[in-house]
């Protein structure tokens, strides 16, 4: 019966913890490139009070083991990787990408992460840059007398110069891929990092191999369905005070024990 | 002393055992491909007894796994897959092959296919690879389709008699237990939750917490008849 005590706490645990997720991604409903989160549950090792055997030649034997199954745990938080809603947004400096690519930013501190959100901007030298300042590589920069910018779905970036009657090319915007984009670890302002397990990298012309196409005026916007996450909120709940009344009455039963003597 | 005492404590404690799997199956619901254990009991006769005994204790002998369908939720996540009727998928566990309806289908860092976390296995005998900077789609016959040509499909079995659970929604034929190939296909953009309903358990731990009070009475009731012998030798 302290089993049970136990058993249903795992459970408790895991439907706040799931409660957690719903309520940042709830959040995060507005947030450009955002993908939603679900923990994943696994049930854990049954304990075997009696062994399974083959009956022997009179018989007998034991043909289903007891196992008491001990609960729950949270195996691990995956990243939804669907595509968000395009957001028409009329800003040359917008782009989402259709797809499974990521762009490549190098952040402040040298170090390169890797984002969705394609809200570029930018900066006071010209460079084309994220929300918060990372700079997208390979790097871009823009002449200060630029009058249009065009970006194709290809990636090639043209500018359009007063001087010149063509637009001139400035380069070309990269994608990464990644075997299990799973598992890149968000760091928060839409970043994400690469982990040991998120695979190799491969850097690719928007267009190649699944990275997807650029849409210029375009704004990826979060893929989380509040209606999705609400009907997930009714369910922990209940699952929450389900658990909540084992141990009670685990608990219920515990007293009357000892109220034998 | 009164030995029906001890049958009452059997009885209390099958009924402990039987909360025990209620707490496991209620802290599961949210487990893809969970399926409810149930514990069987059974009467005996206390080692010792007479043969003409009228007093017969309760055990908790083996457990019984419901393999029936759990809910299926919708998630539209090409990845996730739910095969049709109760066919399990084969994997790679951390015990050796093992079987489940966990259709929660990743990538790993090496490209190889998993299901809930372990390697699942092709209808070729061997895991699933997926070439670098590919998406697998799988198709409703269970095959695992890279860039439109189908590599290899997914291997899928009928559990049948009896089955052992070894956590992480995993399970294994038990003895006498046996795995027969199927030739069902799977239902994509789906995943299996747990089979184990808020109302059967509820209703379940309600039995268990009133049969649980009555072997308490029973056992108060023998101790007071134990008094009353004692209060009898007293009056002597």
């Amino acid at each position: 019966m302290l089993r049970s005590l136990y058993t249903a706490a795992t459970g408790m645990e895991a439907q706040q913890l799931k409660m957690d997720v719903i309520a940042n991604n709830l959040a995060n409903t507005a947030t450009t490139g955002f993908k939603r989160v679900r923990p994943e549950f696994q049930d854990l090792l049954s304990e075997t009070v009696i062994q399974a055997t083959a009956a022997g030649p009179q018989g007998g034997g034991q043909p289903v083991p007891l196992q008491v199954g001990l609960g729950v745990k949270t195996g691990s938080t995956t990243r939804s990787m669907g595509q968000g809603d395009m957001q028409n947004t009329q800003n040359p400096l917008d782009l989402a990408i259709e797809g499974n690519g990521y762009f490549r930013v190098q952040m402040p501190t040298g170090e390169i992460a890797f984002t969705r959100a394609g809200n570029l901007r930018v900066d006071e030298s010209g460079r084309l840059v994220t929300q918060h300042g990372e700079i997208i590589e390979p790097l871009i920069t823009l002449p200060p007398e630029t009058t249009a910018l065009t970006i194709k779905s290809d990636g090639t970036v043209l500018a359009t110069l007063p001087t010149k009657s063509e637009p001139t090319e400035l380069g070309q915007l990269h994608l990464t891929t990644f075997t299990n984009p799973a598992a890149l670890s968000a760091m928060g302002h839409n970043l994400f990092q690469p982990t040991g397990a998120s695979g190799q990298e491969l850097q690719l012309r928007p267009g190649e191999q699944g990275a997807g196409t650029l849409s210029q005026g375009f704004l990826e916007s979060s893929n989380v369905k509040a209606v999705e996450e609400m009907i997930d909120m009714i369910s922990t709940q209940r699952s929450y005070e389900m658990n909540s009344k084992v141990i009670q009455t685990a608990d219920q039963m515990l007293q009357r024990l000892t109220s034998l003597r | 002393m009164a030995d029906g005492i001890y049958v009452g404590m059997a009885a209390a404690a099958a009924r402990a055992e039987q909360l025990d799997s209620i707490a496991d199956n209620l802290s599961n619901v949210e487990t893809p491909g969970f399926k409810a254990s149930h514990p069987a009991f059974e009467s005996f006769l206390p080692r010792g007894a007479r043969k003409t005994s009228d007093k017969v204790a309760t055990a908790a002998v083996g457990t019984g796994t419901d393999l029936s369908r759990g809910i299926v939720k919708v998630t539209e996540n090409p990845l996730d897959v739910v095969p049709q009727g109760s066919a399990f998928m084969a994997v790679q566990g951390p015990g050796g092959l093992a079987y489940t309806r966990n259709g929660r289908l990743t990538v790993d860092p090496d490209g190889v296919l998993l299901a809930g976390g372990h390697p699942v296995m092709g209808l070729s005998g061997n895991t699933i690879e997926v070439p670098l900077g590919t998406t697998p789609i799988i198709n409703e016959r269970g095959g695992v389709t890279i860039a439109g040509t189908e590599v290899d499909r997914l291997a899928l079995f009928e559990l049948q008699n009896n089955v052992v659970h070894r956590g992480q929604s995993l399970y294994a034929p038990g003895p006498g237990g046996a795995v027969v190939p199927s030739e069902v296909g799977v239902e994509v953009g789906q995943v299996e939750m747990a089979n184990a309903t808020a109302l059967d358990a509820t209703v379940s731990m309600i039995g268990a917490q009133r049969q649980f009070e009555t072997a308490m009475q029973a056992i108060q009731t023998y101790r007071r008849l134990d008094d009353r012998v004692i209060d009898v030798g007293k009056a002597r």
